[in-house]
């Protein structure tokens, strides 16, 4: 795939690899923002700069969804940064709940379990939430969250092992309720 | 509760994700590209300042170690291979704020204990490509060794800073014994 990417024209080339990775992104933005068209508008950021730096794609060949990922990551925080010059006095109690205000309304199937289970991941801390979201809701390995995040990858395996600790914790009695059923 | 229980649990935490249909997709590339090809606002605001080099002369073995004109917050190690094979290592010395400086605190803590391995070979790579391909700039010119080296340096540190520190502008200082040889 990628080997085709690299011998089509640089437009093509980048406009490939976004279209195999836009989704992804997409739900990586749908993720973590409030109103689903802002997450439309940072996909088009994130865009915007990987075609700037349409150069560095080409360097890094084998590292394009973590890369992509690094860019979007850098929107996403650009774009927080600016809300919170907007929004300063409730921020700190808009993103502390966020995650668990985004849940289905409560009458929706799985609903209460979605609830129990952000509920825990938002107990952990602010990174170890971040690696728990980018590998089971994203989809990334350990590998590229090691990559976008700039951590040593051991450092990732141990913070995920970490975290799973505390998730199994905080969920056994939704598990032990799934049993009964 | 075992391991692929956990995992289900933890997956069924992402509620539906809403999804983006491939016209959408389609849309949004070709509104970015637009975007894109018009010129960059010159607005953008540089952390680090220009980074200085040293000249060739520096690589020898001779050379004496550049005494910064600072106190650096942290000495970066540079090494990597450059193209000649030749094994280059050299520093890069930064300051950010003034330890009389309230508002940078975190920051300088962050550089102090950030994990620069590696920066070396990064910006080697990124400068063969800067000083290898035609610039976006309108006089599409390539630069020079030590101007795409750099270039690549200030790129890459200012790409590792942490976004959240860096409110305001804040004031750094930088320079280098490397001689940016690739």
């Amino acid at each position: 795939m990628m080997s085709q990417i690299l011998r089509s024209s640089e437009i093509d080339a980048i406009e490939l690899a976004f279209e195999e990775h836009a989704s992804a992104l997409f739900g990586y933005f749908a993720r973590r923002l409030e109103q689903p068209h802002e997450a439309a508008d940072l996909l088009s950021e994130t865009f915007l700069v990987a075609w700037r730096r349409r150069r560095d794609i080409k360097a890094m060949t084998f590292e394009m969804r973590p890369w992509l990922f690094g860019v979007a990551r850098k929107v996403l925080s650009q774009h927080r940064r600016q809300n919170h010059r907007r929004h300063r006095l409730v921020k700190a109690t808009r993103e502390t709940v966020a995650l668990i205000e985004r849940t289905d309304s409560p009458d929706s199937p799985g609903a209460e379990v979605r609830y129990e289970v952000r509920r825990a991941i938002a107990s952990l801390n602010e990174m170890d939430q971040e690696i728990v979201k980018m590998v089971y809701w994203d989809g990334l390995s350990q590998n590229e969250v090691a990559t976008i995040l700039k951590l040593k990858p051991s450092s990732v395996r141990s913070r995920v092992s970490r975290a799973r600790s505390v998730l199994r914790h905080q969920l056994a009695h939704v598990a032990l309720d799934r049993k009964r059923g | 509760m075992d391991d692929d229980m956990l995992d289900t649990l933890i997956r069924s935490g992402d509620a539906d994700t809403p999804t983006l249909e491939a016209h959408a997709v389609r849309r949004i590339l070709r509104s970015a590209r637009v975007s894109a090809q018009k010129p960059k606002p010159s607005s953008r605001r540089l952390l680090i300042p220009a980074l200085a080099v040293a000249g060739l002369a520096a690589l020898t073995g001779g050379a004496a170690a550049l005494v910064p004109y600072f106190t650096p917050t942290v000495t970066i190690p540079i090494e990597y291979t450059a193209s000649s094979g030749e094994e280059v290592s050299c520093s890069i010395y930064l300051e950010v704020g003034s330890e009389a400086h309230s508002s940078t605190p975190e920051l300088r803590d962050w550089v102090r204990n950030h994990d620069w391995s590696g920066l070396g070979r990064q910006i080697h790579r990124l400068a063969l490509l800067n000083s290898q391909s035609p610039q976006t700039t309108p006089s599409s010119d390539l630069i020079d060794e030590k101007t795409a080296w750099a270039a690549a340096a200030r790129e890459l540190i200012e790409t590792d800073l942490p976004d959240d520190l860096q409110e305001g502008n804040t004031d750094t200082t930088s320079t280098s014994d490397c001689s940016g040889v690739l």
